[in-house]
């Protein structure tokens, strides 16, 4: 039984004068424990949708979303669904429900009903696992984006959760901030062995997980490891972009010169030097 | 908007920072009682004395932070001003009179003892802020409103909210000032005299105001829901409120202060008599 | 014309939580420019830029800015005049948004002009079609009903249609997505031939080295200089000296060389990678 699970969802919402909007169609899916899982698309493809479904805040029109066995349909479960599921949404200034750092990170073990000793050390722990031990004191005004994001995954974290979904939670960060942010999630995968969905529509931090799911207008349109990025058409085809070493690889390739599919810099740079080196003997 | 500094935690590790802000909420509600009984200019300097006391021993940059209150300030003197030139006394002659103005030597006291009392009363609330996190206030006033539980009273849920506005008012504040920039850099001008022009000049703020508020409401209560948020029920905290000696001696010490200042108003020569009880 | 001489700005002044934001900043933006502001986390970049049309006025004895021949640091200022000049478009503009109808909406800056209605009419119409909308199908249509994209076009229409000579834009291409993203560059490509001069603040390396012809790179309310895209990336030094990230195509050819791979360091977009490798490496099948 997969741990968290999507069978024939479909999902819909009012808008204006129109009646309704189809956000998910007949989505199936399934992620597993200590997977880490890229779900990709662009605006309008459905995807916060998705991470409002997996733990409960909205329910399908039709079909089953169920975490561990238990359907998010049934009222009862939810608060043990949102224990094992934890959301970092995309705003990092709507997240805080208190003006200090370790008392937001506090707000979940704290309606977990945990004795205070507990809570603390899931406060500090939390709070070191991204790097923000040094702020526990300081208020969210002076916090950068990234940092604030930080502190919503430690919120999260004290939590404990087996799967952590962030909804394109480095959406509205710069460069710094998104990095600080994709190095702590990659980090608690790999370490901590949590599953991770990570909802983004930037190809470059999709190509760091280990499998890739796109989502286009409502609709599962691949699901599959990194070698998806060897078909660009999929990409494209929901609008997407691919990450720049993809893309100069298969021009490269287009143009006769095959370095296989890199997935990072560094790939890239060790496939086209083995090309340009080996590349010579191979002529001879 | 950015300049208000009301309202702000100063931090420090400071006597006053680190006391029970229960306590330190039950002194302040006793303080401004005890402003509202000072009648005598002695009574007055009695207070000022143990305000600026308390001002050293919390080590904050009063002075720095009155200067960020300037609006206060001006209001407090202009409402001395119009105390000073409308009061009358049928009992005396005015020092000076034009048209409808009259000077009193009635007035002028007065009019000092307003601003005086104003002043005390904007003063300590500011120490508080500065010595305390919100947090500690609302967790404060949850505790000291924790016996309203029993006629069903929503404690914790009124703390929460406050927390919860506590927390969003600088985003508000700023998300304000960006929306007016925004606007004005259409060409809006925010500056009219009539009342109802200036609202309706308003409308292109606070309508994308709302429209940003309901979102990061709703962002809000996802967010909580997410993070298995039920209520009150089941709920624990980390941080729990600790009384100490000191606390209490500091709120009975108030208390002498206020029986002080009740004596002070009405027997200049109490003073002795509290002299000697002290001895 | 911007030319920004000695400029210095403090927040809060004379209270405990003051902070200075800028320190003596010198630059000029010359008419048909494409000028990128980079920097990180309180540089000081919008600080700055909210001087340009007078948000922020110019603090005493703190330098100056002049916009052609008007002078920032006067107090006696026309607003009007410098706010329908520069043209001022923030992060995420589509939180302006308050009118019950897209014209309307675009209207506003026109009305506050006071201009005629025919022409605040002929000037949303005319805006709203340059930002891609069909007037048609949307003049009539509540703003908040748009997605994501057009709203912000919308809003973008909206400080165009106050026709500015001088645009300036603060990350406009924040949270979209990569065909929002190419939408948006290509829209103010399309606004710079009738609006010659733009400035840009923006975190995207490659944004910047595709579209900027000067950029101005601050660093904790300072500048640290002013360069062409090919000065800048191309010199390590420079880069490390001012904390910045490579476009990822230079990251890309300055790795490989480091790798041994002879390619020119300095390149600034995707083309220029793909033909320095086809120059070094052998080919499977030979180019038709």
């Amino acid at each position: 039984m997969p741990f968290l699970e999507f069978s024939n969802v479909d999902y819909s919402y009012p808008s204006g004068d129109d009646g309704y909007i189809q956000a998910l169609k007949s989505v199936s899916l399934a992620v597993e424990r200590g997977e880490f899982v890229a779900l990709v698309g662009c605006n309008g493809s459905g995807k916060s949708t998705l991470a409002r479904l997996a733990n409960g805040l909205i329910l399908p029109d039709y079909g089953v979303v169920s975490v561990d066995g238990k359907s998010t349909a049934e009222k009862s479960n939810l608060y043990e669904i949102r224990k094992k599921i934890g959301v970092v949404f995309q705003n990092p200034d709507n997240q805080m429900v208190t003006t200090i750092v370790e008392d937001d990170v506090a707000f979940g073990p704290e309606n977990l009903g945990l004795p205070p000793a507990e809570i603390r050390e899931r406060v500090d722990w939390a709070l070191d696992c991204v790097g923000m031990r040094d702020y526990a004191t300081s208020g969210p005004t002076r916090l950068s984006g990234g940092q604030k994001q930080r502190v919503a995954i430690a919120g999260v974290l004290a939590i404990k959760p087996e799967l952590m979904i962030l909804d394109e939670a480095t959406g509205m960060l710069d460069p710094d901030g998104r990095k600080e942010v994709l190095d702590v999630v990659t980090r608690l995968n790999r370490k901590e062995n949590m599953a991770v969905v990570m909802i983004t529509h930037f190809m470059e931090e999709a190509a760091q997980a280990d499998r890739i799911i796109i989502l286009d207008r409502g609709g599962v349109t691949a699901d599959g490891g990194r070698e998806l990025f060897q078909t660009p058409e999929v990409f494209t085809r929901a609008g997407l972009d691919l990450p720049v070493y993809v893309r100069v690889a298969q021009r490269l390739k287009s143009a006769g010169a095959d370095i296989g599919c890199p997935l990072s810099v560094q790939d890239f740079v060790a496939q086209a030097a083995r090309a340009v080196k080996g590349g010579g003997e191979r002529r001879d | 908007m950015r300049d208000m500094t009301i309202g702000q935690y100063y931090p420090s590790n400071s006597v006053v920072h680190r006391a029970d802000p229960r306590f330190k909420l039950l002194i302040l509600i006793l303080f401004i009682v005890t402003v509202f009984f000072c009648e005598s200019f002695f009574s007055f300097g009695f207070m000022t004395f143990f305000v600026i006391v308390t001002i050293l021993l919390a080590r904050v940059p009063i002075l720095k932070v009155l200067k960020g209150l300037k609006m206060i300030i001006i209001i407090v003197l202009i409402t001395t001003l119009l105390m000073t030139v409308f009061y009358t006394d049928p009992n005396s002659k005015p020092l000076a009179e034009w048209g409808i103005f009259h000077i009193y030597l009635n007035g002028i006291y007065a009019a000092i003892k307003l601003a005086w009392r104003l002043l005390l009363l904007v003063l300590m609330p500011t120490v508080l802020t500065l010595t305390s996190t919100p947090t500690e206030l609302c967790d404060g006033l949850e505790s000291l409103l924790s016996p309203l539980k029993k006629i069903k009273f929503p404690v914790h849920e009124l703390a929460l909210i406050m927390s919860i506005a506590l927390r969003l008012i600088p985003t508000l504040i700023e998300e304000t000032d960006k929306i007016m920039n925004a606007q004005k850099a259409r060409g809006a001008a925010f500056e009219s005299r009539n009342p109802f022009k200036k609202i309706k000049a308003m409308l292109p703020v606070l309508i994308p105001l709302f429209v940003s508020s309901f979102r990061r409401a709703d962002d809000l209560a996802d967010a909580m829901d997410s993070r298995c948020y039920r209520g009150a029920k089941g709920r624990t905290r980390m941080k729990k409120l600790h009384c100490r000696v000191s606390d209490v001696v500091a709120l009975l010490f108030w208390c002498a202060v206020t029986v002080c200042v009740l004596f002070l108003n009405y027997n200049w020569f109490g003073w002795g008599f509290i002299a000697v009880l002290g001895l | 014309m911007i030319d920004v001489r000695n400029l210095s700005y403090v927040y809060n002044p004379k209270t405990p939580f003051t902070s200075q934001a800028l320190f003596d900043v010198n630059l000029k933006i010359e008419d048909g420019d494409f000028f990128g502001i980079i920097g990180g986390t309180g540089a000081g970049k919008s600080t700055l830029i909210s001087h340009f049309n007078a948000l922020t006025r110019v603090q005493k004895k703190s330098g100056t800015v002049l916009v052609d021949d008007m002078d920032l640091s006067v107090k006696k200022l026309d607003l009007k005049k410098l706010r329908a000049k520069v043209g001022m478009v923030f992060q995420y503009p589509e939180h302006q948004l308050f009118d019950d109808t897209v014209e309307k909406d675009v209207m506003f800056g026109p009305k506050n002009l006071k201009l005629p209605a025919e022409e605040q009419k002929a000037r949303a119409k005319e805006a709203i079609e340059l930002v891609g909308l069909d007037y048609a199908e949307f003049a009539q249509r509540s703003p908040f009903e748009l997605s994501g994209g057009q709203k912000r076009r919308v809003a973008l229409a909206g400080v165009l249609a106050m026709r500015p000579e001088i645009l300036v834009l603060d990350e406009p291409t924040a949270g979209l997505d990569p065909v929002g993203k190419r939408d948006i560059m290509n829209l103010v490509m399309r606004v710079k031939q009738s609006c010659p001069t733009v400035v840009m603040i923006s975190h995207n390396m490659d944004e910047i080295a595709e579209y900027c012809n000067k950029i101005a790179v601050l660093n904790r309310g300072r500048v640290e200089g002013v360069f062409s895209p090919r000065e800048l990336f191309g010199s390590k030094a420079l880069l490390e000296k001012c904390g910045v990230e490579l476009p990822l195509v230079t990251e890309i050819a300055v790795e490989l060389c480091r790798a041994g791979v002879n390619v020119n360091e300095a390149i600034l977009t995707e083309n220029e990678l793909v033909d320095e490798l086809l120059k070094v490496m052998p080919r499977a099948v030979e180019n038709a």
